[in-house]
């Protein structure tokens, strides 16, 4: 599914939310833009210790995923059951933008080269 | 980008219009569990303690700052600079100021310290760092410390801050090879100095295997021998006109350079999460101003609120090649007989992270080293030495350079 960010009308660079001026070149009056929101995981970790507002729903996993227009947006992985897809977790893996629950982004993997494209 | 000179030259000029400054006195309470201990108790303790040291009464400090994080949440309590201020019976003209940029609450508040008398509005500065954590259960701390990040784009999420280190190490091990051995060797290293700082919280050591076979995972890969220390506790210096600094019992030290940086603050925005840009910009600036370089240094103290994050601060500060901090530190390069002793007060990770206070300890610390006065973990023949102390996620970070008066 798409995801919401902001595009830069001097430069054309996509940056996620919050930003009230491009970070690259301090221009501002931002446009809003939608994209596909499939990529790569750029980092992400499991986390054993929570808030304590999340504690039931923990262990749960983070990611940062760079998206194929540049740009870095953060959300929760949903973890696959079977112990073979867990292990596809990676720095590199492909992912996409799942479901938005409560404007938390949550990544799906899905099957694809992780070696080709974005330079991860 | 900021041109390279411009900050570089103005800041110089400024330093040219400045009257310098020394620290003349240091107080620290044990870092630790203190239970039967006020937060009042540890921050008058430790105000009255630097005052002796330097030699000045209470009646002698024109300005007062105070590095505090979490006073509201922790102890219910605001307006916390005259509320420590009137404690020690200041003078009615004194300005008490509470400074707050998270775990850089104290390096922050040692900063405008330096400026009161820099700009000669002040004579004699007292700064004290604080916090009492331990009043609350680990999570709410979690929670507690996390309102340091994003809470709108990062919190929500999930994030605490164990996985946003979490996340920044693995990132780091993915483009430099760092490993859980280079990590546990911050772990080793920093738990070994605190067995000589009578102060420390953690005055044990622990062993690689120790370390290596722990299974306690926060935020993978971060366990919990790679996370600094839930802490109650207070540090203080005073601070005074290098000139008037002279001819004083104790020996001065003073502040060659210093400085302060800000970066991205929501850290996915960050283009590059092996570095912290805050780090690198303080840096250069400070030692600009100082007029050295790294290798003239001999005595740092780092902000290991995560192993992960020593390794990038003496990457950052330019101690080491980018991406060479892991194999520095496993090879003993940063020990405390090393080419440059990292933390050898046993730094957040062994010697405590009151946050607040972490950053007026380091400053603390790095006097006693320079003054020979640190017993079993005296760095040799030290003469120069640093502090670095960040905020968040790497949005604020201070840097100071000290050297023997």
């Amino acid at each position: 599914m798409n995801v919401r960010l902001l595009k830069c009308p001097s430069c054309g660079v996509f940056q996620s939310p919050p930003a009230y001026l491009c970070l690259s070149c301090k221009s501002e009056g931002l446009e809003e833009a939608e994209v596909h929101g499939k990529g790569k995981i750029y980092t992400y970790s499991t986390v054993y210790i929570p808030l304590a507002t999340l504690e039931k729903e923990a262990p749960y996993t983070l990611a940062i995923v760079e998206i194929e227009c540049g740009c870095k947006i953060t959300g929760r992985v949903i973890m696959p059951s079977e112990k073979s897809s867990q292990d596809k977790l990676s720095i590199g893996a492909p992912v996409e933008v799942a479901e938005v629950r409560d404007g938390v982004y949550f990544f799906k993997l899905v099957d694809g080269n992780d070696t080709d494209g974005l330079p991860l | 980008m900021v041109p390279d000179d411009f900050i570089g030259d103005r800041l110089y000029r400024k330093k040219m219009a400045m009257r310098k400054v020394s620290v003349i006195g240091i107080g620290k309470t044990r870092y630790g569990v203190i239970k039967n201990r006020s937060f009042l108790d540890l921050a008058v303790e430790a105000g009255k303690k630097a005052l002796v040291d330097a030699g000045i009464t209470p009646q002698e400090v024109d300005a007062f700052y105070l590095g505090n994080y979490g006073g509201s949440d922790f102890i219910k309590q605001n307006h916390l600079a005259p509320y420590v201020g009137s404690a020690l019976g200041l003078r009615r003209d004194v300005p008490c100021t509470h400074v707050e940029n998270a775990c850089a609450s104290g390096g922050s508040a040692v900063r405008e310290g330096v400026l009161a008398i820099g700009s000669g509005m002040a004579d004699n500065v007292l700064v004290i760092g604080v916090e009492k954590m331990n009043t609350v259960p680990t999570p709410a701390v979690t929670e507690f410390l996390a309102k340091a990040g994003d809470w709108e784009n990062e919190v929500r999420v999930g994030y605490t801050f164990p996985s946003a280190f979490a996340m920044i190490a693995k990132r780091h091990m993915h483009q430099y090879g760092t490993t859980r051995e280079h990590l546990a060797a911050v772990t080793v290293k920093n738990h070994s100095n605190a067995i000589h700082n009578p102060d420390a919280q953690m005055q044990k050591s622990v062993t690689m295997e120790q370390v290596l076979n722990d299974n306690r995972i926060i935020a993978d890969p971060l366990r919990l021998y790679d996370c600094s220390l839930i802490t109650d506790g207070a540090s203080a210096v005073v601070l005074t006109e290098k000139g008037a600094a002279r001819g004083l019992s104790r020996k001065p030290v003073d502040i060659m350079g210093f400085a302060q940086a800000n970066d991205i603050f929501t850290l996915y925005q960050k283009e590059d999460l092996t570095k912290f840009d805050a780090t690198i910009e303080a840096a250069r600036l400070a030692f600009n101003m100082a007029g050295i370089e790294p290798k003239d240094v001999d005595v740092v103290e780092v902000h290991d609120c995560f192993t992960i994050a020593e390794i990038i601060a003496i990457e950052d500060l330019g101690f080491v090649p980018k991406g060479e901090g892991g194999p520095a530190t496993l090879d003993g390069v940063t020990s405390l007989n090393g080419k440059f002793a990292v933390n050898p007060s046993g730094g957040l990770k062994a010697k405590g992270h009151p946050v607040g206070a972490t950053g007026v300890g380091q400053v603390a610390e790095i006097v006693e080293q320079l003054r020979g006065d640190a017993g079993g973990r005296q760095v040799k023949d030290a003469e120069i030495g640093l502090t670095h102390n960040i905020g968040g996620s790497g949005a604020t970070c201070v840097v100071h350079i000290l050297s023997r008066g």
